[in-house]
């Protein structure tokens, strides 16, 4: 068993510190008030860890934040804590700069409250405009933790879905030289750092973490061991970013689908540390680090606890484990107990032993403490060093995203609204236009189409039209989803379809390259209304030559009674190559023995999966699907079989 | 009294019709027909002069091309009689065997009692991008015929000397549609409203000035025509490693485009999706199509704004990098084979990542299959000379880093290097910047008049000839007393062989910058430098033959002085009586 060395408490750190940094306990208390900075009104708020200087006129954001333990103020010109954005506006965006509305909630001495907010312009986009960004900010008596809430409030009539994105621009340890970063991610803990010389700033690592694995981000000065954790809600994060060399640390959250009068709001605790110069897990109990030494092919792992809130956690006993990748057997396992947990790292190194030169391998940290457990790890790949220098692709190590959790509900008995004249929702990717799904839907004599227009740009997928509720769905008698990522509803889109499908929606799902395969529609709660098994990424297959299609089955040839037979019916010549088809399946249209569209029933309600393309240039003589002069009449009919359950047919 | 006007620091017409006039006697307009000639062609020169006295005026009006440093060709010389108020034009024919680059055409009235003098610039030789400036323009709907085109833009062109025209993305989905099929369109990247008669109008208004005109192209398919360019052929896009097409859209914005009115028009690029540029099928077909188009419009060449193969997936799912800079080798030569064998004379210019910077994959083989003779854009440069992280930041880093891309990457193959395109509210900044471009045998684009403008297209033989080489270290040969560091040199001397033997050396004097930084808004002009000596030592057997002084920042009637050096111990030394930014000295050795 390894033995824990604790240099000191929690308490008394406190003690010591607010003591050193101010020379008296006058700020002990927190407290929020008013002040003037040169020409401008600012709010101050402070404690015995922190003095926080924000500017209502430039975005509220935190201008000043002075650590008095160590007396560093971490904002640089033109810094700041809580640069406020939504994904919809490229940076810097309406809000980051723009005047606030503050007021201080509460003045202490327990807790000092500042909220502030402001509505968003959105320049005519409907996803944001109207939205009231607000964010309130909390320091405590005897907590070197900032409690920040991101809120969001649509005031509006109409739904709204903004994406909300939290920028922070600081540097730890007095300095923007050797600050890391830490992010959790599907592939280990990724790094990123920036190394400066008078002549160049040399960037490592990767700004954009677009799989993580936990609610929390870090940097950590590896000169001196200052640093701080953002402890996130991962339920609500989207993606993680740092803009590498410029120190940023900024997280993006998914879209907030918001009803008319519908509020959001989601909570970011900062917590300061000291003596940690990485960070290989942070909750709301524990930040850990874990690292590594190999030298003459012996491995040691050092872990270094300390608590993430003002309260020494018990005793700590847990088990490091050394596993070999990818085989995970187990090649070492130790038991350990620590001291108490305060704010001061405890640590202890275990001899790991011997580990070959080619034997990659995961440290595996289990913890537990009362009621309290937590595991994590982290991958080792002794070359690892050698093999970056040539470029290479150093390891498969992959650990599955953790499925958020989102809950929403509607009553059994909701049922989709019918209407005389439909209401389409129209998920519209790229090539939808060539569907001809204009005059289909004037066969079905829609009452209304709305659309949801799909963006792909340098912050991922987007709609420009989000539904605030799933109820709100129920509205529409058929939803199309047009070559529109699975990526582009977010997990939300898809639990809000898959509750209006099995309330008796219908969903007609359409091919295309961002569709099936490459959008991702085997994952997730979209995958559940599917009647076919996705292929992989590339699941396209092209038909030289074009193959006819055909109707299949009784449904087939009744919904295409009309459909020209043989060899000169219309073609297609790009189609979705799918993995096999799901119990209760329908096949209703086929090119040649491949199934070219595909139905099934999901709950109350009906999904086609057309897994046709209009891709290709027919030979002369040949025409395309996408060309009959039927297919809009066509398609109307399977729309119209989509809702006709409903509708007593 | 006798009286003499002499033409100020002139950079085009306005300027000369403002400055050429004596009290009775006015030259209004010497006027080179073209910017540029060829060899063998034959140039018109309109001279207009005035008499603005109450008397009847007779006199001789000559005119002279000056040439090199002090060559001079006699081109006319005519009698002529002015009544009181009376204008009148002389147009003189001669056919131009004159040097590659910058000349000018030297023009005097005078009667023994009254002479006025002066002279404008032009340029001879084959290769327009590497004598004069470099613009872009788009947005050309508007023009209905050539002569519209003149009267809107030959002023900017003539005041600002350029050689050479972009048209910016001015094609109806760029990669996915070069070639107009409509009367009228909206470019697929950034909505300009483009017409077949506005940019003919506009090409053929470029060709009457001597210029030629680039086809801009870049490596994405943009708006409708991309939907259609994806759509026909899902096997000619790029994938990244999840399926989908790399690159970008928008549908909303897609949807608006469609219906979009010159009235109601937003500047946007809906969709913008890469190329699979390693499939032979995607190059041959994107080859045919800017033929078609070149030769619809009548470009006379392409600049590529970026045509590199990147990584990425086929259709499948196969990576289609290999081996990047072998396949992007072989793709530029067969672009250039290809263009160059389907319209004579044809040139391919080039958007690259500046090697010397670590920008973008490393290009060794790519980059000798570039040019000769090909313009190379720095884009990327205009961010970062901007970002104080970056080394460009600090003027010694922006003269090493232009330095090394010009030195060691478009020289060496017989390239001409831009850089661009970018500004900044600072003439003092602006000064320094294209001073030490200049200098070190580069070019400036960028969307404004330019102080040296002039200047370097007259006497571009001692800035942008490719077979000037740009010393390692200057002071090898030169010295120049700077006691206080004020001066850059070191970084600035260059020399090349000089027909029948010798060297010719240049040693350029810049006036050191008052900030270490660069500063879009720098507003301190650095303190005048005076008497400047500078010193050669011959090369064992050679002697100072002849020395000049250059002086860009004088007006046009000093820029060049011949100087007298004088020797001691084997070295040649020559005063430099001033540096504002920029004066330079060119030797010429010999036995």
């Amino acid at each position: 068993m390894g033995i824990f060395l604790s240099r000191r408490s929690w308490t008394a750190a406190v003690l010591v510190l607010a003591a050193t940094a101010m020379g008296s306990t006058v700020w002990a208390q927190a407290t929020a008030r008013q002040e003037t900075e040169g020409q401008r009104q600012v709010l101050v708020m402070e404690n015995e860890y922190w003095k926080l200087t924000v500017w209502p006129d430039l975005g509220a954001r935190v201008m000043h934040a002075v650590y008095k333990p160590t007396g560093h103020d971490w904002i640089f010109e033109k810094g700041g804590l809580f640069c406020d954005h939504v994904t919809q506006q490229t940076w810097p965006g309406e809000l980051m700069d723009a005047a606030y509305q503050t007021q201080i909630m509460s003045a202490g001495p327990e807790e000092a409250t500042v909220r502030v907010w402001r509505k968003i312009d959105g320049k005519g986009d409907e996803a944001i405009a109207g939205v009231v960004f607000e964010r309130d900010m909390t320091l405590k008596r005897g907590d070197p933790r900032l409690h920040a809430v991101i809120r969001l409030k649509n005031e509006t009539e109409a739904p709204r879905a903004p994406t909300p994105w939290v920028q922070n621009m600081f540097h730890v340890g007095g300095g923007k030289t050797d600050n890391r970063d830490f992010r959790p991610t599907t592939t280990g803990i990724q790094e990123a750092w920036a190394e400066y010389t008078a002549t160049e700033t040399k960037r490592n690592g990767e700004d954009f973490v677009r799989e993580p694995t936990a609610g929390w981000t870090a940097v950590a000065n590896t000169a001196n061991g200052e640093g701080a954790v953002f402890l996130v809600t991962y339920n609500d994060l989207f993606w993680l970013y740092n803009c590498i060399g410029a120190l940023t640390t900024e997280w993006w959250y998914d879209p907030v689908p918001l009803a008319p009068g519908a509020s959001w709001e989601s909570p970011v605790t900062m917590v300061p540390f000291e003596g940690l110069k990485s960070v290989a897990y942070a909750d709301q109990k524990v930040i850990a680090s874990l690292d590594t030494t190999y030298q003459d092919q012996k491995l040691d792992a050092t872990l270094r606890l300390l608590s993430a809130s003002p309260e020494a956690m018990p005793p700590v006993t847990g088990e490091l484990t050394l596993v070999s990748w990818p085989e995970q057997k187990v090649l070492k396992s130790e038991k350990f107990t620590t001291p108490e947990v305060g704010a001061k790292p405890v640590s202890q190194t275990f001899d790991l032993g011997a580990l070959a030169k080619t034997q990659e391998a995961v440290i595996r940290v289990k913890l537990t403490s009362g009621q309290y457990t937590a595991t994590f790890e982290r991958y080792f790949d002794p070359l690892a060093a050698e093999k970056a220098q040539f470029g290479q692709v150093t390891s498969n190590y992959r650990i599955p995203k953790p499925r958020k959790e989102k809950h929403f509900e509607l009553p059994a008995e909701a049922k989709v609204e019918r209407h005389e004249q439909p209401r389409v929702l129209l998920y519209e990717g790229l090539h939808t236009r060539y569907w001809g799904l204009d005059y289909a839907l004037r066969y079905l004599d829609v009452d209304k189409i709305q659309k949801s227009h799909h963006t792909i740009f340098v912050y991922g997928d987007q709609l420009d039209y989000m539904v605030g509720s799933p109820s709100e769905l129920l509205q529409y008698d058929l939803v199309i989803l047009s070559n529109v990522p699975a990526e582009a509803l977010t997990d939300v889109g898809q639990a809000f379809l898959k509750l209006y499908v099995e309330h008796g929606g219908s969903l007609l799902i359409l091919g295309g390259n961002a569709a099936y395969g490459a959008g991702s529609y085997g994952e997730g709660d979209l995958s559940s209304l599917l009647p076919v098994e996705v292929g992989g990424f590339f699941d396209r297959v092209e038909i030289k030559g074009g193959c006819a299609l055909a109707p299949s089955g009784t449904l087939g040839e009744s919904l295409f009674a009309r459909w020209p037979r043989g060899g000169n019916a219309p073609r297609v010549y790009w189609m979705h190559q799918i993995a096999g088809l799901r119990p209760g399946a329908q096949v209703v249209m086929k090119a040649g023995d491949r199934p070219a569209i595909v139905t099934n029933q999901v709950g109350e309600g009906r999904v086609a999966a057309v897994l046709l393309t209009p891709w290709g240039v027919p030979a002369e003589g040949q025409i395309g699907f996408w060309e009959y002069r039927l297919w809009p009449r066509q398609l109307a009919g399977l729309m119209d079989w989509l809702q006709a359950q409903e509708r007593g047919r | 009294m006798r009286r003499v006007c002499l033409m100020a620091a002139s950079t085009g017409l306005v300027a000369l019709l403002a400055s050429a006039v004596c009290a009775d006697l006015a030259l209004t307009k010497v006027w080179p027909e073209k910017i540029r000639y060829v060899e063998g062609e034959e140039a018109v020169f309109a001279i207009q002069v005035k008499n603005t006295g109450q008397q009847p005026w007779q006199g001789r009006v000559s005119g002279t091309i000056e040439s090199g440093l002090a060559e001079r060709t006699p081109v006319f010389d005519r009698e002529m009689t002015l009544a009181a108020g009376e204008e009148k034009t002389l147009t003189e024919k001669y056919e131009v065997h004159l040097g590659e680059f910058g000349h000018a055409l030297y023009v005097v009235a005078d009667n023994g009692q009254a002479r006025t003098e002066a002279r404008e610039v032009f340029c001879v030789g084959p290769w327009y991008y590497n004598m004069g400036r470099y613009l872009t323009a788009f947005e050309l709907g508007k023009f209905r015929s050539p002569e519209e085109v003149q009267a809107a833009m030959q002023s900017k062109w003539r005041s600002w000397y350029v050689t050479c025209h972009e048209l910016f993305s001015t094609a109806p989905g760029i990669w996915a549609q070069m070639t107009p099929t409509d009367e009228t369109w909206f470019s697929g990247q950034n909505s300009f409203y483009e017409s077949l008669t506005g940019e003919t109008a506009f090409i053929e208004a470029a060709h009457r000035n001597g210029m030629a005109v680039m086809l801009y192209d870049i490596t994405a398919c943009h708006a409708a025509p991309a939907e259609e360019y994806s759509r026909a052929h899902p096997d000619w896009l790029n994938y990244n490693d999840r399926g989908r097409p790399q690159g970008a859209y928008n549908m909303a914005e897609m949807e608006r485009w469609r219906a979009m009115t010159l009235e109601a028009r937003e500047h946007t690029s809906p969709v913008q999706l890469a190329p699979n540029v390693a499939s032979p099928q995607v190059q041959d077909a994107h080859l045919q199509d800017i033929i078609a188009c070149s030769k619809v419009l009548g470009y006379d060449g392409i600049r590529w704004d970026g045509q590199l193969i990147t990584a990425g997936y086929d259709v499948f799912g196969k990576r289609i990098d290999t081996d990047l800079d072998a396949q992007n080798a072989a793709w530029n030569t067969k672009m250039r084979r290809t263009l160059m064998d389907a319209i004579p004379g044809y040139t391919v210019n080039y958007n690259y990542g500046p090697q010397s910077q670590g920008e973008g994959v490393p290009l060794p083989q790519t980059y000798k299959t570039l040019g000769p003779n090909a313009y190379l854009l720095w884009e990327s440069i205009r961010g970062t000379y901007k970002d104080p992280n970056s080394p460009l930041n600090v003027w010694e880093g922006f003269i090493e880093g232009t330095r090394a891309e010009i030195n060691d990457y478009a020289r060496p193959h017989g390239n001409f290097q831009h850089f661009g395109w970018y500004g900044m509210d600072s003439e003092v900044q602006q000064n320094h910047t294209q001073a030490i471009l200049y200098a070190l045998g580069g070019h400036w684009d960028t969307w404004n008049p330019l102080k040296y403008d002039a200047f370097s297209m007259r006497y571009g033989e001692y800035l942008w000839d490719t077979h000037l080489k740009n010393l390692q270290d200057g002071s090898a040969l030169v010295q120049v007393a700077d006691p206080q560091d004020r001066l850059w040199w070191q970084q600035f001397v260059q020399e090349r062989p000089r027909a029948g033997g010798g060297r010719t050396i240049v040693t350029h004097v810049l006036n050191k910058p008052v900030h270490e930084r660069q500063n879009e808004f720098e507003k301190d002009a650095p303190p005048l430098q005076t008497d400047v000596k500078v010193t050669l030592a011959p090369p064992p057997g050679a002697q100072v033959l002849k020395a000049y002084v250059l002086t860009p920042d004088a007006n046009r009637a000093h820029w060049c002085a011949e100087v007298t050096p004088t020797v001691e111990g084997g070295k040649a030394s020559v005063i430099v009586p001033s540096v504002e930014y920029w004066s330079f000295v060119v030797w010429e050795t010999g036995a």
